[in-house]
C-alpha cells in the first residue's frame, strides 16, 4: 500500500519550491506579527495619551496600566469567575437551542416545498425584530434567570442559523440527490445524512461560527434583564465610576470569544478535512 | 423483442429494455424521444451513439429507473439476488461524494444491500483491485486525477454485483492514453463478472472497439435508428478489419443522415 500511494503521489512541486514557499509563508507571518504588536501599542499609546491629557469627561477613561491590577482585583474579590460561569452558562444553552433549532426550521425549510411556504412569510415578518426587543418577554416568561437570557441570545443565533442552513441546503449539488438514487439510498433519513448535512457542511458550519459571535453580542445586553454574569458586573462597575473593571470584562469577553473561534475552526477543519486546500 | 441475437451463441435472455418508449421532461414539452424499442441481452456488450442533445442520458436514466417513461414499457428481467442490485450507473462525471474518501464512496453503494461491516469492507477491497486502485482506499477524491475518478466510479458501480452496469460516457473526459487503459480493463471486467453493459457514447470508435452491438439514436423525437451487429471477434486495436470499418462508416452515415451533427 505504502509503495503504490509513493509512486502515484502528485508530482507536484519540487521540494525546493516548497522550501522557497516555506520561507516565504514564515516571512509574511512575521511580518504580520510584527506589524500587528506595533499596532496594538500604537493604540495603547493614544489611549495613554487620551488618559494623561484628559480627552475624555474626567474619569471615565481608565489609566491602561491600571488594567491588569484591576484584573487581579477582580479575581482576587471573587466577583470574576461567578460572573464568566454564569455568562457562559446561558450563553451555552442559548447557542445551542439557536444553534438547533435554526438548523432543523432551515433544513425542514429548505427540503420540504409546504413547509417552506408556511414558514417563509412568517420569516419576513419575525426576522426584522431585534433579539433585544424581546427582552420584554423574556422578563415576563421566564423571569429574571438564566432561561430568560438564553431565550434572548438564542434568537439571533436562531436566524443566523436558519438562513446559512436554508440556503447550504439548497445549494447541495443535485447530481448527489442522483446518485442516491442510482443506488438505492433514497430513504429521507439517509439522504439527509449521507448527502444534505455533508453537503451543505461548509454554509452550515460558516452559520454556526456566525453564531457563536452573534451569541456574545446579544449575551451582554440580554444581561441587562438582572441576570448575573459578566453584563451585570460591567454594568455594576460602570455604576461606581469602575471604568478599569469593565475594560477587564470586555478584554476577557475577547479572550473568551477567541479561544471559542479558534476551537471551532480546528473542528470545522477536520469536519471539512475532504475539501482540496 | 426483435433484435437478433448477436454473441454468436443461442439467444440470450433479454435483461433490460424498453418498448414504445417516450418521455419528456415537462407536460406539454415536446418529447425528448418516443417510439423507441432497445433491449439489452445478458452479457452483451451494447453501445448507445448518437450525437450531443439527442437525449442517451435520458434514455439511460429511464433504463436505471432514475427516470420514469411517459409511455411504453420497462421491463427489467434479472433475478434478485440478496446482497446486490440488480443495474448499476457509472456517470460521465464519476460524481464521487467528495466528503467520503475512495473507500467510502466504493461503500455507499453497498451500505443498502445490509450487509456486516466486514462484508461491506472485503467488497471495497475486491473491487478496487479489480480497478487496480487497492492503494486508494483512504484517499479523498479531491487527489484524484480524471481517470482515477472514473475507476473508482467502475469500481462503486461493481461493488453492488449488478448483473447490470449502464455507463454514461464514462471515458470521455479522459486523455487518449488513459481512455485506452480503462477501455480495456473495461473489457476485462465485462468478461470476467458476465456483465450486461449498456455504454453510451458519442465515439464511434471507441463503440465498434468495445461492443457487440452498436445502436444509434436520431432524430427528434429520437429513436433508434440504426441497429450494427459486430459480430464475434477479437478485440484488437492493431487491426481493425475491413468488416469493422464498413461498420463504423455505417453508423456514421446513420448519425449524419439524421441530425447531421456526425462527428
Ligand atoms: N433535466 C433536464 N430538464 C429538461 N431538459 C433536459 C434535462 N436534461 C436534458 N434535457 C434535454 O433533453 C435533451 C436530451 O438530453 P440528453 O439526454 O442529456 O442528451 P445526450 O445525452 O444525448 O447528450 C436535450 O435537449 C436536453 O436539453
Ligand atoms: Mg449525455
Amino acid at each position: 500500500m505504502k509503495r503504490i500511494s509513493a509512486i502515484h503521489a502528485p508530482a507536484g512541486k519540487t521540494s525546493e519550491d516548497e522550501h522557497s514557499v516555506q520561507t516565504g509563508n514564515l516571512l509574511i507571518h512575521a511580518r504580520r506579527l510584527v506589524l500587528g504588536l506595533a499596532g496594538l501599542v500604537v493604540s495603547v499609546g493614544v489611549w495613554k495619551l487620551a488618559y494623561e491629557f484628559n480627552w475624555a469627561p474626567r474619569g471615565t477613561l481608565p489609566d491602561p496600566s491600571a488594567i491588569f491590577p484591576a484584573l487581579r482585583g477582580e479575581i482576587e474579590s471573587g466577583r470574576l469567575f461567578p460572573a464568566v460561569g454564569s455568562s457562559l452558562i446561558h450563553y451555552a444553552w442559548g447557542l445551542s437551542m439557536g444553534t438547533v433549532l435554526g438548523l432543523v426550521v432551515g433544513l425542514l425549510a429548505a427540503v420540504n416545498r409546504i413547509f417552506d411556504d408556511m414558514q417563509r412569510l412568517l420569516a419576513r415578518i419575525l426576522r426584522p425584530i431585534p433579539p433585544l426587543a424581546w427582552v420584554v418577554f423574556a422578563i415576563a416568561w421566564f423571569q429574571v434567570s438564566h432561561a430568560g437570557a438564553a431565550f434572548v441570545i438564542s434568537i439571533g443565533v436562531f436566524w443566523v442559523n436558519y438562513f446559512a442552513t436554508y440556503s447550504a441546503v439548497r445549494n447541495v449539488d443535485p447530481r448527489f440527490y442522483e446518485l442516491a438514487r442510482a443506488f438505492g439510498r433514497n430513504r429521507f433519513v439517509d439522504v439527509t445524512f449521507a448527502i444534505t448535512l455533508p453537503g451543505a457542511a461548509s454554509g452550515i458550519l460558516a452559520g454556526i461560527r456566525t453564531g457563536v459571535g452573534q451569541a456574545w453580542m446579544t449575551l451582554i445586553a440580554a444581561e441587562l434583564l438582572g441576570v448575573p454574569g459578566i453584563g451585570q458586573e460591567m454594568n455594576a462597575a460602570a455604576g461606581v465610576g469602575a471604568y478599569d473593571a469593565v475594560v477587564v470584562y470586555m478584554l476577557i469577553i475577547s479572550l473568551i470569544y477567541g479561544l471559542m473561534d479558534f476551537a471551532f475552526s480546528l473542528g470545522e477543519g477536520w469536519l471539512l478535512r475532504w475539501r482540496p486546500a | 423483442m426483435s433484435s437478433p441475437a448477436v454473441t454468436g451463441e443461442a439467444t440470450r435472455a433479454v435483461v433490460l429494455g424498453v418498448e414504445n418508449a417516450s418521455y419528456r421532461y415537462r407536460k406539454g414539452a415536446a418529447p425528448v424521444f418516443s417510439d423507441l424499442d432497445l433491449s439489452l441481452r445478458a452479457g452483451e456488450f451494447v453501445s448507445l451513439v448518437g450525437g450531443s442533445g439527442v437525449g442517451k442520458s435520458t434514455v439511460l436514466r429511464c433504463l436505471a429507473g432514475l427516470l420514469p417513461l411517459d409511455g411504453g414499457r420497462l421491463h427489467l428481467d434479472v433475478e434478485r439476488i440478496e446482497g446486490s442490485r440488480r443495474r448499476s450507473v457509472v456517470f460521465q462525471d464519476s460524481r464521487l461524494l467528495p466528503w467520503r474518501t475512495v473507500g467510502g464512496n466504493i461503500a455507499y453503494g453497498v451500505e443498502g444491500l445490509g450487509l456486516s461491516k466486514g462484508e461491506r469492507s472485503d467488497r471495497v477491497d475486491e473491487v478496487l483491485s479489480l480497478v487496480n486502485m487497492l492503494g486508494y482506499r483512504d484517499r479523498w477524491p479531491s487527489d484524484l486525477s480524471g481517470g482515477q475518478s472514473q475507476r473508482v466510479g467502475i469500481a462503486r458501480a461493481l461493488a453492488v454485483r449488478p448483473k447490470i452496469v449502464l455507463m454514461d460516457e464514462p471515458f470521455s473526459a479522459v486523455d487518449a492514453l488513459t481512455r485506452r487503459h480503462l477501455q480495456d480493463e473495461l473489457l476485462g471486467i465485462w468478461s470476467e463478472r458476465e456483465l450486461a453493459v449498456l455504454f453510451v457514447t458519442h465515439d464511434i470508435r471507441e463503440a465498434t472497439y468495445l461492443s457487440d452491438r452498436i445502436l444509434v439514436m436520431g432524430g427528434s423525437p429520437a429513436r433508434v435508428v440504426h441497429d450494427e451487429p459486430m459480430g464475434r471477434r477479437s478485440r484488437d486495436r492493431a487491426h481493425e478489419d475491413t468488416a469493422q470499418e464498413a461498420a463504423a462508416e455505417r453508423i456514421s452515415s446513420a448519425m449524419g443522415g439524421i441530425d447531421g451533427e456526425g462527428i
